[in-house]
């Protein structure tokens, strides 16, 4: 229906445009022949010949009567006078005009020019003899001019009639294009209004339809997490030191594809907060050489697992910097992963320049593998598209990867670029405008905490456990996985644990005057009341036992509202056994100094 | 006898031809006061005087002109009157525009193909425009006021 409307508003209008342009164009064919034939002044001098003419003869009639110098002027200025009107009708652009409309005045011009050539004499110095012969042939030519200045007269009444008449009808026609194109404009108007309301309404259903996938990506995302919680908390509390090597295996490779999971379920979570503009990006002082070494070992082990050339140069790099290191690391580890997937052979450079100038951070990944071809290096940044080359079963993604990148690299003002030659390898280039950190120039061994190095995650599950036997924990939290999770993990460090399954519960055990919890680990999401809530009332009530968020995915308003209400920090689901090992020291730590 | 003939034959052609290019042919007004006369000699003799050939509507043939631009002869007066009433020796007479006729580069010619003109010639002065070098000049608006056996310009506001 939309379609055949608007075929038909086309052809309409190039209709209406083919008529209106035919309309202007005879309108200026006829104002063209109008000026043409206004533009002589043929009438004026016919008119001015006869009048010229009479006053020669009065003046001639006078001086026969009565001669006299006076009189002689005046005939000699009346002669010149009469010259000047017989010359413009029979010169120039007027004899052409009067040979084709009416030949007898041009004839009777010719005449009366050829009198006056042959008698000039006669007339300038007249005797009463030749003045009386000047008047009575002057007269006889007179009588010849009437027949012609009688159709001349009716040319010049038609000719009137045939102007009007064409001035009316031009009139007419430019108010009939005025109306039409009234006209076209409103038919256009109208069409323009509707096709407007339709697109909006489209791109309302189209954003509409796109927070409901969002929504739903989201929500699909976070159940994925609760059952990956359990298998990932699971595994985590599975005793590996009595464990045959060869069942080892299994549960490493049980463990890395479960980490996988949990990373392309980020992946998406992160992609959507993207998409709704809902990241935020948390600049931070931080140490800029220990950062960039903590991403490059991450690859180290899979490089030197295919065989890979692996190397890293930095340049005028700072001590200092200030930006986002847990986005950063983001878009690093994502490309250096990426070259690593797709590398068989080769190597893989990780580059690193501070240009001082222009203060940027210039991040170079070059690896020599697959290669883009150019119809492809737009495509590889945008949602969802896997190209051709890359598509290896062996390495698929959720395909978001670097649209993440892109989205987060201009989220933090920088930009990203790739030179790619297909069969030879790429170079991702991430530019980055970083202000100047602060910090001491030789900073201590332990402010490699602000590298965001978290050394818990080094360590081996095989590791040795530490013990809190002293420590009473109260869990606040309605999911039964969870649940078993946290206490097997409390367990292990030999933590004593109480369950409550929401905020209210939570509140009234802690009010209690003889409790002897130590730490609360509480859920945000809680039937009753949620953990947010709770806090507040925990907090308002003077009891300042340390509370940490348990929460699927913290963004960064939800760490705002855990720190407004009153907590001390967070730990994301899944669940690690290190996170829990570095609250109970933290806790041991403070109460220690206290 | 023959050669005293001669002499006062010349020197009588001479009075007659001074005679002419005295005599006031042309008369400047501002709001009807007299600011300047011209003879055919004081045209001749004008410092913005020029040589021009072009074509005229009435005319067959390309001919040359020798004329004062109307902004010379006009002066400062151009500044502070918007019209100028332009009446001929025939009678006929027009009012127009003093912008409409300087846009045009209007000029007063006096002199046709290196003589004085004579009322027969449409002089002697005659209002007229570079229609050979300007075309689109050729049209009823002014043709119209290409005033011919011009002998008074005066300068007024509408």
């Amino acid at each position: 229906m939309s379609n055949r409307f608007t075929i038909l508003s086309i052809i309409s209008g190039i209709l209406i445009g083919a008529i209106l342009l035919s309309f202007l164009f005879n309108t200026r064919q006829e104002l063209k022949d109008i000026q043409v034939l206004m533009r002589s002044d043929r009438f004026w001098h016919v008119d001015h010949l006869a009048h010229e003419q009479a006053k020669l003869l009065e003046y001639l009639l006078l001086y026969a009567s009565e001669p006299s110098e006076d009189k002689l002027s005046r005939i000699e200025k009346a002669l010149d006078f009469l010259w000047v009107r017989v010359d413009v009708l029979t010169e120039g652009y007027n004899r052409p005009l009067l040979q084709d409309n009416i030949p007898e005045i041009l004839n009777y011009a010719d005449d009366l020019g050829e009198y006056l050539e042959a008698n000039e004499q006669s007339i300038l110095e007249p005797t009463p003899e030749t003045v009386l012969q000047t008047i009575k042939d002057l007269r006889s030519l007179r009588d010849k001019y009437f027949e012609p200045h009688h159709s001349f007269t009716q040319l010049n009444l038609s000719n009137y009639r045939y102007f009007h008449s064409r001035f009316i009808e031009t009139y007419r026609r430019n108010d009939l294009i005025l109306i039409s194109l009234v006209l076209v404009v409103l038919f256009y108007s109208i069409i323009l209004y509707t096709e407007v309301r339709r697109n909006a309404k489209l791109l309302r259903s189209a954003r509409e339809a796109n927070v409901v996938k969002s929504d739903f990506l989201a929500n699909v995302s976070h159940e994925l997490r609760t059952p990956l919680n359990g298998i990932l908390g699971s595994i985590q509390l599975i005793d590996r030191t009595k464990m045959p090597p060869s069942e080892l295996e299994h549960i490493r490779t049980l463990e890395a594809c479960g980490k996988g999971l949990e990373a392309q379920i980020s992946d998406i979570l992160d992609f959507n907060k993207l998409e709704q503009e809902l990241l935020f990006i948390e600049p931070h002082s931080f140490l800029v050489q220990p950062f960039l070494d903590e991403c490059y070992q991450s690859f180290v082990f899979s490089a030197k697992n295919k065989g890979l050339e692996y190397t890293k140069s930095y340049k005028n790099l700072p001590i200092w910097l200030i930006g986002d290191t847990v986005r950063m690391r983001q878009v690093i580890l994502n490309l250096l992963s990426n070259a690593i997937k797709y590398t068989e052979v080769g190597s893989i450079e990780f580059k690193v320049n501070w240009q001082e100038s222009s203060q940027n951070l210039e991040l170079m990944i070059v690896d020599t593998g697959h290669g883009i071809a150019d119809e492809d290096k737009e495509l590889i940044f945008e949602p969802f598209r896997q190209i051709k080359q890359l598509s290896d079963p062996k390495v698929l993604g959720s395909g978001l990867g670097l649209s993440i990148v892109k989205k987060l690299v201009e989220a933090m003002s920088g930009t990203v670029t790739v030179n790619s030659v297909l069969g030879v390898g790429s170079e991702f280039k991430i530019v980055l405008p970083l202000k100047a950190g602060f910090g001491p120039e030789f900073p201590d061994a332990d402010e490699e905490a602000t590298t965001g190095i978290d050394d818990t995650l080094s360590k081996s599950p095989e590791a040795e456990i530490p013990l809190f036997n002293d420590t009473h924990v109260l869990i606040a939290e309605d999911n039964p996985v969870n649940i078993r999770i946290l206490q097997a993990i409390l367990k292990r460090f030999g933590v004593k644990s109480t369950v409550v399954y929401d905020g209210k519960a939570a509140i009234s055990l802690l009010m209690q005057p003889d409790h002897d919890f130590n730490l609360v680990l509480m859920d945000l999401n809680m039937p009753e009341m949620d953990g947010l809530q709770a806090t507040e009332i925990i907090r308002e009530n003077g009891n300042d036992i340390p509370i940490y968020a348990v929460t699927a995915y913290a963004t960064s308003q939800d760490r705002t509202a855990c720190q407004q209400a009153g907590m001390n920090g967070y730990i994301s689901k899944p669940i690690k056994l290190q996170d829990i090992q570095e609250i109970l020291e933290n806790h041991r730590t403070a109460d220690a100094n206290s | 006898m023959s050669h005293l003939i001669t002499f006062i034959l010349a020197l009588s052609f001479s009075t007659v031809s001074l005679a002419i290019t005295d005599e006031v042919v042309l008369t400047i007004f501002e709001e009807g006061e007299p600011l300047q006369k011209y003879s055919q000699k004081m045209l001749d003799v004008h410092p913005e005087s020029f040589s021009l050939s072009t074509m005229t509507p009435w005319t067959n043939a390309v001919d040359q002109y020798k004329a004062i631009p109307l902004k010379s002869i006009l002066g400062s007066i151009i500044n502070k009157y918007d019209t100028l009433h332009l009446k001929a020796e025939n009678g006929f007479e027009v009012h127009e525009n003093i912008r409409f006729l300087l846009d045009a580069d209007a000029f007063l010619a006096f002199k046709k193909n290196g003589q004085f003109m004579r009322l027969r010639d449409k002089g002697p002065v005659w209002l007229l425009f570079p229609y050979s070098q300007r075309p689109k000049l050729d049209d009823a608006f002014h043709n119209q006021v290409a005033v011919w056996m011009l002998y008074e310009v005066n300068a007024y506001n509408k």
